[in-house]
Order: C-alpha cells, then structure tokens, then sequence
C-alpha cells in the first residue's frame, strides 16, 4: 500500500525502510521469543493408496468370521485376482496386543480383531524378517465398515491408532462399508475395486461358509467316529476353496461336499440338549478365545449347537435398508440426514434391497440344498421385528439391534432349543448395555426357559465355563425327558432315518434326536 | 548300643555326614526351586561392579562457607505425615543443606523444628543465614502457607516434577518411591500431563521392604546387599501387600532363603508400580526418560530390579537416578519459592526466626463444629502467633467450603465472594445446565383453525421419481375441549443424557402444545442421596450417566409424581441427534443413550410395573432428531392420541422445539463470545469442557468445574463456542489455504469415522483449543465410555502436537473421586498458571516488539529527512509541503465513534495487511478495508503514503461518498464497496 518511492536521491527509500524495519522486526521477535515457527498440526492421514499395478504385488489381509468363512473369503477374492491372506482366527495373544496398542475402554471383539491385524504384522516383521517399511508397501487390510453407532463403526479408527503406537504408521487399511450396495467408490485406477465381481465373490464364500458350519455343527455331535466330522470338513473347505479361487462350478463343489458329508456315520439317536447361541455378532460367530471357544466347549459338553449364519446379519442389513425407506416413504416432504429420502427413490431403493433379500435368500437355499441342509430357515426379519420392537425398538440401531431380544423370544417360544446363551462382549454398548438389561425382562416372562447371558472378557474362561456346565445339566435334563416324551409317539421308523444328512423338523420338539423319533 | 536290626536293615535314621545336605543345598535345592524360581537380581559380580557404579547414589556432602559470610537462600518444606524434610537451595538453585526428620505429628512443630536444624547448620559454620524465601509441599503445605505466609505453596507431584527436570533435560517418566506411597508422574512438554498414585495400599512402597527385610533381621541399609547375593528369587505375584506377605510364607516353607526372597521382594516392586498403581498396558508409549525418585532408590536392589524391567519393555530407555531421591519435594518446593519471588520481586516469609519462635495451639472441641449444616464437621483450628503480633487461623475438617469460615457475617462474604466470583469467572458449563430446563422460549401462538399453511411437499410418481410441488392446506386444530384437556396433563421427564442437549426442544414441544409450563417437570440434577435412594432396579451394570438414569426415573415417580401426579413419564430414545460439525457420515447417539429408556421400561416393569402402580403412563418412543418431518410423524405417533392433538399442531409444535433449540445455541454462543473476548483482551486461559452434554450435570462431573473457577479460570462448554465460520476462520485460517478441511467445523482431517455426534464435538472443540492460545481443556469421560474410547487417542493427538495444556478425567463414576481429585485439580491448576504466566509474557513481548518497531521507524524515517534535507533544499521542500498540506487535506470524520479491533499483531492469524491510522489524534492499527468498512459503512478512505513520510504515521482522510454496489459482489461480503 504505501510503498511510493521517493525521487531517485541518495537517501533512504521507503522500500529501504521497510526492509529494514522487517529484519529488524525478525530480530525482535527472535529475541523476544515471538518467532513461533507456524504449528504444525496433527491429522490422521489415513492412507488409502492401492493402484492396480501394485495388485499383483500387495496381500490383502482379511478375516474376522469363521474360519471356514475367512479361508473361503480368501480363496473366493484369489479367483477375483487379488493375492489374499486371511488372518488366524484371534487369540488371547492378539487380545492383549488389541489391550496395548488400542485406545482404553474399547469392546473385546475392537482389541481381539485390531490386536490380530498387528499381531499378523509384529509376526512378519520379528519372524520373518520383514523391513517395517516392506510390510507396509506389500501388505493391506480389508474388512467391512460401518456408519456406527456402536464401535463397529470405528473399528478403522482404532486399526489405524494401533498400527501408528505398534510402529506401523502408513499401513493401509480399507474399508468396504456393509451397507454401501454393490457399487462403492472405486476410482479408475483404485488397486481394490468394490464392484459386483468383488461383492459377488465374497457372498458366495460367505454363503458357502455358513452352510457348511451349519451342517457341521448338526453332525459333529452325533458322530459315531470322533474325529470323522471335522476331517470331511477339511476335505469341504478344500473342495470349495478350490472351486471359488478357480472360478469353477460352485454348485458342483457343494454336491461333492455333500456325498462327502453323507458318508459320516452317525448316531442321532442321542438325547442332546440343543443350545442355541445368539449374542454381539462377532463374538457369537468367532470360533477362539473371543467366545472361549463356545461352540467347542460345548460340544465338549455333550450339546449340540445351534449357530447363527452370517447371512441372517447381510438380511438384517437389508432389512434395516427397507424398513428405514418404508417409514420415511409417506412423509410429506423429505429430509435431507442420512436417512431423510431427499433426493432418493424410495421406491427404486426398495425394490433393489428386496430383490437382494430374496436373491440371498434363494441363493442360500440352493446352496443349503446343495449341500444337504435341509430344514434350515433364515430368520423372518419381520417377524423378529415385529415380536421384539415394545421391548427394543426397532430403530435402535448398534450391533445386532433388537436381534438379540427378538430371537431369544423365539428361541424360548418356537421351542428351537432347549437353552439359550447370549454372548454379550465385554464392554459391548448395544448387547451389554441396553439388551441384556431387556432380556433380563424376557427372561422374567418365560421363567421356564434355560438363559445365560455370558460376559466374554479374555479371561474369567472358568468361572464362565463352570456356570454354562450348570445350565447345561438342566438343558440335559428337559431334552432327556422331551426324547422319552418323543419316544412315546414314535412309529418305530427313526433307525431308518438316522443318517448325517437326515434332520428332521418335527413340529413341538427341539432336540435332534426327539424330532427324529417323533417325526411322522 | 547298637543298633537294632529292624533300623538296620532299613537304613533310616542313619547320619551320614554333612556331604549330600551340602550338595542338596548347592545343587539340590536350586535345581528344584529352580523350576518355579526366577533369575537373580544381578547375574555376577561384574554386572554388579557395573550397575553401582553408574547408580549407586553419591553422599551428599553439604555445603561449606567461610566463617563469618551471610549465607542467602531459599527453604523448601516436605511435611508428609510420616516423615518431613527440609533443603535449603543457594540463588543458583543448589542444594546447600538438607534435613531429614521423622514427623511427630503436629506439623507446625515439626516445621520449626527442621527450620532450627537448617539454621544450626549454617550457624554451625559460624554464619548467618539470610532466608530469601519459603516454599512448602505436602500434607503440611496449606498449614505453612497460612501460618508463615509461605512463599509458595504446590502440589507433591508439581514438586517432584520440577525437582526431575532441574537435573534431567527430558524427562518422560518420574516414578517416585516413598516410605508410605507411589507416585507415577507422567510429563509432557515440561508439564505432568498426569500420574497414578497410590497412597492407601502399601503394595510395593518403601515401607513395605523395610518392614519385610526386618523380618530377617537385615537392616534396610544392607537389604540390597543382602538381596544381590541371591542366585534366584521367588516369583512373588504382584498386589496388594496382604498377599505379598501370604507368598513369602509359602516361599519361605518351599525353602527359599533370606537373600532370595529380598531378591524376590525387589523385583516385584516395579511390577506393583507398573501394572498395579500406574497400569500402563504399553510402557513404551510413555516416552523414554525415565527418573526415580523417592527414598527407596537408596535401595540399589530396588533400584536394579526398576532398571531391568524398564529396558525389558523399553529398550532405549534412559534411566536416572534422582541424585536427591528423599528430598525431591522439598527440593520443588524450594525452587518453587525462588521462581515466585524473583517473580514478584520480595517474599511473603515471615522470616526465619519468626518462624522458629511462632507459637501455636491447635483445638478440635466443641467451639470448632461447624454448624452451618446437619453434617456438623468436627473441625480443627490451628492458631498461630508470631513475635511481631502476626496471628493466623487455619483450619481443617470441613467438608465444604462454608467450613473455613466461623461466623454467620463471614459465612454472607463468603457467598458474596462467590456470587463475584461466578460473575467475573463464569461457569457456562453450569448455566448451560442450568439454562437447558428452564423456559426461556416463548412459542409462537399455534395458527387458528383453517389458517392457511403453504409448503413445498414431494410428490412421487409410481415409478418413485420425485416433484416437489407448492401446497396450501388449511390449518386443522383440535378442538377446545381438547385445549382444556392438555392444561391438565403433567409430564415427568428425567434430566439425563442427551436430554441435557435438547430439553429445550421437549419443553416448548409440549408448551405449544398447550401443556403450562409448571406442568412439565424435570428430574433434579444427580446427587449421591438421590443415586442411592433410586439406583436399585438395573440388572446390567453400563457406564454411569446410563445406569442413573433408573435413580432420575424412580425420583419423578416417587417424589415429582407424589407431591403432584404425573400423567407422563417421557424419555424418549434419542437415535440421532443434530450437530453442528459438517460433512459428517452420521450424527448418531451412543446406542447406550438410545437404548437406555428400554432398559429403564424393562427395569420398572420386570417383577412389578412401578408406573402402573404410581399411576402414570411411560412414553419411550424411538425419535430421530436430525430429521424433523420425520420426527414429527415419531411424535404424532407417541403423542398425537394422548395428548389429542392434530397432525398441523404437531407439526408446529415440533418446529417451534426446534426453534427453541437454536434459541439455546444462540444464547450459550453469545456468552462463550463474551467469556472468550475478555479472555483474549485480559491474556488469561480459560478452561473448555470436553464432555458428553450430561457431563454437564454436577452430579456426573461433581463439581470439579467449579474448583478452576474458585481459581479464577471461566469454563466454557462445546455448546458456548461461537460457531460462525467468520470467527473461526481465525483459527482455521491454514487449513482451509491448505485445503486440510473444507470448512472450520470439519473433523475430517482427523477422524473420518465421524459418526457419534457427541465424540465428534469433542474432537472438533480439541481442534479449536489447539488453535486457540486462551483455551486450555478438561476431558471428562465416564468409566466404561464406549464411545468416548476412540477419541482418547485422537484428542491426545491433536493436543499434544500444539502443547495444549489439558486434563483427563477418563473414569469418573458414581462416586466423587476422592482426595487424588484435588492433587489432579492442584497440578493442574500449576500448569495453567504457568500457561497464564506464558500468555501474559507474549503479550507483553508483543506490545515491546510493536513499540520498538514503531520506534525504529521514527528513527528510520528521521535519518532520512536527515538524509533528503542534506541533499535537497530543505527550505524549497518545506514551502512545497506547506503548499501541499493547505490544498488536500480534508478529514471529516464519521458521524458516529468507531472503535477498532487491537493491535494488528496480536491477532492470531491475521492474513491482511495492516495500517497505521492517526484519527483525533490517536494511534490505531486498523485492518484494511474490510474492518474500516465495518467501522463506517459507505465511506470510503483515501491513503495518501507521501505523508507517511512526513508525519510518521498514515494519514487517513475520510471522505463521503455515494453507497453504491458493484456487480461482482454479494451481500457482506464483498470488499470494494459498501454492500
Ligand atoms: S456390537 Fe458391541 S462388541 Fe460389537 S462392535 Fe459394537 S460395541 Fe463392540
Ligand atoms: S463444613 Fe460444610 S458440610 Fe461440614 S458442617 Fe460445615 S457447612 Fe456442613
Ligand atoms: S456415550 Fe459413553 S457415557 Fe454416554 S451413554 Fe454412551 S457409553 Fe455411556
């Protein structure tokens, strides 16, 4: 502004003046201790880099669900031609390495899931020798993300403060959200592209996964040979692994599962109390320390285990889509937040979440036919919702929702299993802090029903085994008496029937071996 | 007698010399102890050699003077309960004396007597000691502060922070072992950013070693001696002392002997210290200097055991000795003493031997209860006179702050000085509280019956494509039976969770609604009697603010419903909630806020439905607060039958809650920007809650608020922080240039996993108070916070890259911490002193560097006229300007006074140029055109730079001109002409 210069004389000019009044102001500020270098602040800079020519030399780590589902999930993604390695299913060791490096006051399945990821990791840095900096140029982690609003949702968040304090800071973590449709941001170039292909592929696996573990968990208990159940199992895992990462028949897969499966003998024959888990979706469904090992112990234990699938979680997904749209749909105007319509069809929305409801649907059933499971019914969303939502609105949203409550009502009024066990994680917000006290209510109302409701927190395994062991002898009792009850109306023709892939749905009972006599 | 065949022949009882009890014990033993047994304190003798030379600590060796000097000096005070000790510093801050003594229970006495014992020292040499200053620490310090006017009274942990960093450059760590306690001091940027203590358990204190190593008859001098010559040691497991004790039994039966179990004892001292009292999961994470302190660092065992497991877990740590471990307290003291004197140029010490010859008597009788409430505190009172006539009371016992005074007219002070106090230091976090359940909106009549109500609704085509199209509906009310009705309804609403964030909205729901003011009645704020009375019918056990919701709901119907009935119970379950972040993926509650209402309906219907027994109809409906049409057919659905009101009335009545809401907002900005211009005008730093909304509950955050205001710092609350990007933009200036965020209240930068409304507002204010010089922050979080968890990290982050001084309360509960509450609250209140101290001092070098800026100029510009008038002719020059300054100058000044803003360089980040401006005669730094057209829209100012070089300064003349606007600009905004 005022930098007029003076006639061309021998004097000061103004633009001398104001150079040196500026070293001069400098000095000052250096001498009075003004000379604050600009801050630098911090930022979380989240790296998302992954190109295409980087694929062929990048491993994608994964996991987080069943084994079986996170070996076919990485053999399902190799057939889409990315190189893929699932992570082992966590231990209390990644559990304490979540504890250490992951921020205080966390849920178990954040510590075990983040713990396992930097597990892998301080693995391939001190065991195999890898550079810090190799590890993070060849490796990635792909898993689901959410937009709360329980901790899942900031499940990203936690990966990455774990991987900065364990000394990984740049490693790449990316998220495919679990309601973001089949088309998710991928740019033209994006290493990881979250397309049909991409989708696709996981569904099959994870489908694949889940009839498979539901078959098992109806045969392994009446095996006559120890041992013979898991071992087909095997031989499953690896017959349709190499089905989905060689892109071959699926179908044709599960047939050949199926006469593997058919061959176990078995002996249904066998009172055995049915216990049905339900819970916090990871804990429930993680097959390691994060649940003590539920579904084994109590196999141990002489039960057979009624586990949730993980589609029935990608239909309550969708369910959550639709029921969200239909409630908003007759508003007289739109609003604008997530859920608002503004700008959306509704009518398209939900049209395209019922036809992938009823595509998962009719895709599980032919794979469950495929492989020999028979009688095996996804939850009616609706009818949880409906049954569940005076004690847990339906619009309460966070981990399973009203799942937990809706289906401890029907485990105890379909009669499905003679014991319920909820697991709720330590330090759970939606299944510790609000469904357990709402369950506590349900359980008032059909005192008859035989519930636990177990607190997962790494340790405590015995106190926590020892009081499912009492609840299990009286499971043990009422399926005794349920099987003699049965035996009554028998018509003689159960031996004939008792076969691995026989498993009857007999209207009134909940033990296999009931059904099996009492069956028509 | 020989011996009889049957003892023969089983060759029993045989003595066969000393040989195989030899062998067992040297080999025998350890290799079956061994199994279970772990290593040694020190391998060999070499590593031993090694280890003392480097940490063994020197004798102290006080200093001498020549017969007859004037010793000056500084005294620092220790006084514990067990043990008091005293350091006498020289101006340089070195230790010249230091006195150790076992308290004997009056701390008074025992300070004169430590006071006698240093003088002795220095008299001992035949000199005089010349007392500069007195500073205490301890148990003792508010006693010696009162009754000798000490100079300085801190806080243990300040003490032994500044001890530490006197001798060490960058301390990390300072652990500080005691004979009663543990301390784990945790320092960031010079400052204890925290610290574990641990006071009550004797798990792994000093005095717990010795009393373990008299035991054996070893005197604690020699336990390391003792304990080094162990060859292994047993695997004490760590704990509480009972159990410590409880295995050295089971050693001692196992066979272990003297030295192995001191070894033993050793090393599960840091075990204790690290897992038991600090419960640091990653010691790594803490930084890598480490400093031991405390008396028990005499003990080299303890020491070497401390060593080993600190570089186990963090290899490059360096570890430091303190060279006076027993005195570090004094030693801060002391130095804390001579920082403030020399600050303030003389000291407030009564003197040494005033001190020494002061005398006292301490009463605890009938005459000092306090009567002022039923609690009757028994109180003590220490009276003290000096030789010079000086006397002085303190007191101790009280509960509460009407306790330290004695009569009914010094009670009436003490309320006045709090009402100042308030006023001058407000509390915005309380009147937030306070303001959220009162009725301060008036709605807006609803519109009559068949008024007109035009709005653009959506239509959709079958195919769902969507039109917006303009409606006009006529206004249906319902009837005045109906009215009449709603006046009568009452409805309890518990004063918990998001209920603190939008009470308003409910409360002026209702009252357009026609429900009267007085009708609708809101829980109390938390108190211990009410949490107690009422916190009985949960089965789960979630984090506090969750769980007291059930006492609030027991509260309304047992007390609100009994002295007038309720016909309502409403809590609603809050699923969004509106933020004013931007850009982000959602603005979810916690599912525990939302849930939390079923859990109270499953609680108080389980066994026995307690609303149907007090007669009163629970409403919990599912409401959706970012989406108001739709939260208005959640409403209509909860309430359209009950309270028997149309559809249109909802509808108002939801938007005038909403406008209630903003008026809220509104309100706390407008007295946060009060609080933040004084701030900034007087250089002083003020606290800003980062909390949940329900942390603003005294109940929930119990009163620790009102402590910084007892000392003097305002404390603001999310809410009260104004929100208009133009004031932001001040802070966020860099960011938005470097394109880091797209707007000043983005967090995206920093958390793209945005979605919990509550944390994201945390993460945002602790990205203001990063760019903010007055804004120092308290981070309260209650224990077991699911959703405050993932923050913890990310607001250390953001503080720590900018040193912004804040505190922690992670785990607050139902219960008021206790007495480590007020040594967090006292360091703290340290730091901000410091923090204060600092603003003031850059502020003052601000106006010192514009003065000598300002100076130079003059001299500049005066060597140049110099200059020009040898070179020119300075008389032809003069009649030029003369001419000149006859013919251009007109200054008319505007019809109004205008103000400006403060200098140009204490702006934080003023991009603009700046100039200087002479108007009547006064100096201004004015920013250029935007705020000039602020001053005075429409007039537009000329500069005229030759003048500058004549007057020093830049002339500005003000002259009328036409309003006019130009095409390019919009409203406000633009900077070339008045619009
Ligand atoms: S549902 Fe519970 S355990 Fe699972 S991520 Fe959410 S808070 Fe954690
Ligand atoms: S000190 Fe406070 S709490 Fe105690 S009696 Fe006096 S007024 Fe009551
Ligand atoms: S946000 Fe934290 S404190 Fe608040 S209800 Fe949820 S878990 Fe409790």
């Amino acid at each position: 502004m005022h930098t007029a210069q003076l006639p061309n004389l021998r004097s000061l000019t103004h633009a001398d003046i104001e150079k040196e009044l500026r070293e001069f102001e400098a000095k000052e500020r250096a001498r009075l201790g003004l000379d604050s270098k600009p801050v630098e602040h911090w930022r979380d800079t989240n790296p998302q880099d992954f190109v295409k020519a980087d694929r062929s030399s990048t491993t994608l780590l994964c996991g987080g669900l069943t084994r079986a589902q996170d070996m076919l999930i990485g053999a399902a993604l190799r057939g889409v031609g990315y190189r893929v390695q699932p992570l082992e299913v966590p231990d209390n060791d990644a559990l304490r390495i979540g504890k250490e490096f992951g921020n205080r006051g966390q849920c178990n399945p954040t510590y075990f899931t983040v713990g396992n990821l930097v597990k892998h990791l301080i693995h391939l840095r001190d065991e195999q020798g890898m550079s810090t900096e190799q590890i993070i140029r060849s490796h990635v982690f792909v898993t689901a993300g959410a937009c709360g609003p329980c901790r899942f949702g900031t499940y990203a968040t936690e990966y990455r403060k774990a991987l900065r304090d364990a000394g990984f800071d740049g490693f790449r973590v990316l998220l495919f959200q679990q309601k973001g449709g089949l088309k998710q941001a991928t740019g033209e170039n994006n290493g990881l592209e979250f397309n049909p292909k991409f989708f696709f592929a996981l569904i099959k696996a994870v489908m694949a996964g889940d009839v498979l573990n539901a078959i098992g968990y109806r045969i392994r208990p009446y095996e006559i040979e120890p041992g013979s159940t898991n071992r087909v199992l095997e031989d499953c895992k690896r017959t349709l692994a190499e089905a989905l990462q060689h892109r071959r028949n699926i179908p044709l897969a599960l047939w050949r599962c199926r006469r593997l499966l058919k061959s176990i003998p078995v002996n249904r024959l066998q009172a055995k109390p049915k216990v049905s888990i339900i819970g916090e979706f990871w804990a429930m469904t993680t097959e390691g320390d994060g649940n003590y090992k539920l579904q084994q112990f109590l196999e141990s234990e002489g039960a057979e285990v009624d586990v949730q699938v993980v589609t029935a979680w990608l239909l309550y997904m969708l369910w959550q889509g639709m029921w969200d749209t239909k409630q908003r749909m007759t508003l007289p105007q739109d609003d604008e937040a997530n859920g608002g319509l503004d700008g959306k069809n509704p009518r398209r929305k939900l049209l395209t979440l019922w036809s992938a409801d009823k595509a998962m649907r009719g895709l599980f059933g032919f794979y469950a036919r495929l492989i020999g499971l028979r009688h095996y019914k996804l939850p009616d969303m609706d009818e949880i919702a409906t049954i569940s939502h005076q004690h847990y609105d339906v619009a309460l949203r966070g981990g399973e929702g009203h799942m937990e409550v809706g289906k401890l009502i029907q485990s105890v009024t379909h009669k499905k299993a003679h014991m319920v066990i909820s697991v709720k994680p330590f330090g759970c917000m939606p299944s510790s802090g609000v469904s357990d006290g709402v369950q506590s209510l349900i359980t008032t109302k059909y005192p008859a029903a035989i519930f636990s409701a177990i607190e997962t927190t790494g340790d405590g395994a015995a106190n926590v085994k020892s009081r499912i062991q009492m609840d299990l002898f009286k499971a043990k009792q009422v399926a005794q008496v349920e099987f003699e009850a049965a035996k009554a109306t028998s018509r003689g023709n159960a031996e004939k029937h008792n076969h691995a892939l026989v498993y009857p749905h007999t209207h009134g009972f909940a033990g296999t071996a009931a059904r099996l006599v009492a069956q028509p | 007698m020989p011996p009889s065949t049957a003892c023969t022949s089983q060759s029993i009882g045989v003595y066969r010399g000393l040989a195989d009890l030899e062998t067992f014990i040297l080999h025998g033993r350890a290799a079956r102890l061994g199994a279970s047994a772990g290593p040694p304190l020190v391998r060999d003798a070499d590593e031993l050699a090694a280890f003392a030379e480097k940490y063994r600590i020197p004798p102290f060796k006080a200093a001498t003077f020549a017969p007859g000097s004037n010793v000056r000096g500084y005294i620092g005070l220790d006084g514990g309960s067990t043990s008091s000790k005293a350091v006498l510093i020289d101006e340089n801050g070195d230790i010249l004396c230091k006195q150790y003594m076992l308290s004997k229970g009056n701390p008074i006495a025992d300070t004169k007597e430590l006071l006698t014992l240093l003088k002795n020292d220095i008299a001992q040499q035949g000199c005089t000691l010349d007392v500069l200053g007195f500073g205490a620490t301890g148990y003792a310090a508010d006693v010696l502060e009162e009754s000798l006017a000490a100079d300085a009274n801190i806080v243990e942990t300040v003490a032994h922070g500044m001890a530490s960093t006197r001798f060490f450059d960058k301390v990390d760590v300072i652990c500080d072992i005691g004979g009663q306690d543990i301390k784990v001091l945790f320092v960031t940027h010079g400052q204890i950013s925290s610290f574990r203590l641990s006071n009550q358990c004797s798990a792994g204190n000093g005095m717990l070693l010795q009393a373990m190593a008299a035991q054996f008859g070893v005197s604690v001098k020699d336990y390391a001696d003792v304990a080094f010559g162990a060859k292994l040691s047993p695997k004490f497991s760590y704990g509480c002392a009972v159990f410590l004790d409880t295995d050295r039994v089971t050693f001692q039966k196992e066979g272990f002997s003297r030295e192995e179990l001191l070894a033993g004892l050793a090393l599960v001292l840091p075990k204790n210290v690290w897992q038991y009292v600090a419960q640091v999961p990653r010691m790594a994470a803490l930084g890598r200097t480490f400093v031991l302190q405390g008396g028990t660092q005499y003990n080299l065992a303890a020491v070497k055991a401390q060593h080993d497991y600190i570089l186990e877990r963090v290899p490059d740590a360096v570890i430091h000795v303190h060279p006076h471990p027993g005195e570090a307290g004094a030693l801060g003291a002391a130095l804390e003493a001579r920082r403030v004197v020399l600050q303030r140029g003389k000291s407030t010490f009564i003197g040494l031997d005033a001190a020494i010859d002061l005398s006292f008597t301490s009463r605890n009788d009938a005459d000092t209860v306090c009567h002022f409430c039923p609690n009757h505190c028994k109180r003590t009172f220490i009276d003290t006179k000096a030789a010079s006539g000086r006397t002085s009371r303190y007191i101790s016992g009280f509960s509460c702050e009407n306790g330290t005074v004695e009569s009914k007219e010094k009670l009436k002070e003490l309320a006045q000085r709090r009402k100042q106090l308030k006023a001058k230091y407000p509390n915005l976090v309380d009147y937030e509280s306070k303001l959220a359940f009162q009725s301060f909106y008036k709605p807006a009549p609803l519109p009559e019956a068949g008024a007109p109500l035009t709005r653009e609704e959506t239509r959709r085509n079958w195919l769902g494509t969507a039109k917006k199209v303009s409606v006009t509906r006529r206004m249906q009310r319902s009837s005045a039976e109906d009215h009449a009705f709603r006046q009568t309804i009452r409805i309890g609403i518990p004063r918990v969770l998001n209920l603190y964030s939008t009470a308003p909205l409910w409360r002026v729901f209702f009252e357009t609604l026609g429900i009267p003011s007085a009708n609708i009645v809101f829980s109390d704020a938390t108190t211990p009697e009410m949490w107690s009375e009422g916190g009985k019918y949960g089965s789960i056990d979630p984090c506090f603010p969750s769980k007291v919701t059930q006492a609030h709901i027991h509260h309304l119907l047992h007390h609100k419903s009994r002295e007038k009935q309720l016909n309502y119970l409403f809590f609603p379950c809050i699923t969004h909630l509106p933020t004013f972040v931007s850009g982000v993926m959602d603005s979810t509650s916690c599912p525990i806020v939302a849930g939390a209402p079923k859990v109270i309906r499953a609680a108080f219907t389980k066994e026995v439905d307690f609303f149907a027994r007090a007669g009163v109809e629970y409403v919990d409906a599912a409401v959706t607060l970012t989406e108001p049409n739709y939260l208005v057919k959640q409403l209509f659905e909860a309430w359209g039958e009950k309270l028997r009101v149309t559809h249109d009335e909802c509808e108002f009545a939801v938007n005038q809650g909403f406008e209630a809401l903003k008026r809220f907002d509104a309100e706390m900005q407008r007295k946060g920007s009060e609080v933040l211009a004084q701030l900034e005008d007087e250089n002083r730093p003020g606290l800003l809650l980062l909390g949940r909304p329900y942390h603003n509950d005294p109940g929930l955050n119990h009163g620790v608020l009102d402590e910084f205001q007892a000392l003097g710092y305002p404390v603001l609350s999310i809410r009260s922080i104004p929100k208009e990007p133009e004031w932001l933009e001040r802070f966020f200036a860099d960011d938005l240039r470097r394109g880091m965020v797209d707007s000043p209240l983005s967090t995206s930068d920093v958390w793209p996993e945005n979605y919990s409304a509550n944390s994201v507002q945390k993460v945002w204010a602790a990205k203001l108070a990063a760019r903010h010089p007055n804004l120092v922050v308290l981070d309260l979080s209650s224990f077991k916070c699911g959703h405050d968890a993932p923050t913890y990290g990310l607001i250390d982050h953001i503080l720590s890259a900018t040193a912004t001084p804040a505190m922690n309360l992670h785990d607050i509960d139902a219960n008021k911490p206790g007495g480590s509450i007020l040594i967090r609250v006292k360091t703290y209140a340290h730091t901000l002193k410091l923090h204060e101290e600092k603003l003031k001092q850059a502020a003052a070098n601000r106006s010192e560097l514009e003065q000598r800026v300002a100076e130079k100029r003059r001299e500049l510009l005066a060597l140049q006229r110099e200059q020009l008038a040898r070179e020119a002719d300075i008389q032809l020059m003069n009649e030029a300007y003369q001419a000149y300054l006859e013919a251009d100058i007109t200054v008319e000044l505007p019809d109004r006074d205008f103000t400006f803003d403060a200098m140009g360089d204490t702006q934080p980040h003023s991009a603009r140029e700046t100039a200087l401006a002479l108007v009547n005669g006064h100096r201004f730094v004015i920013e250029e055109q935007t705020d000039l057209q602020q001053i005075q829209g429409g007039q537009q100012i000329t500069l005229n730079p030759n003048l500058l070089a004549s007057l020093n300064l830049l002339e500005i003349g003000l002259k009328k001109t036409q309003q006019t606007s130009c095409s390019s600009c919009t409203p406000h905004s633009c900077p070339t002409c008045a619009h």
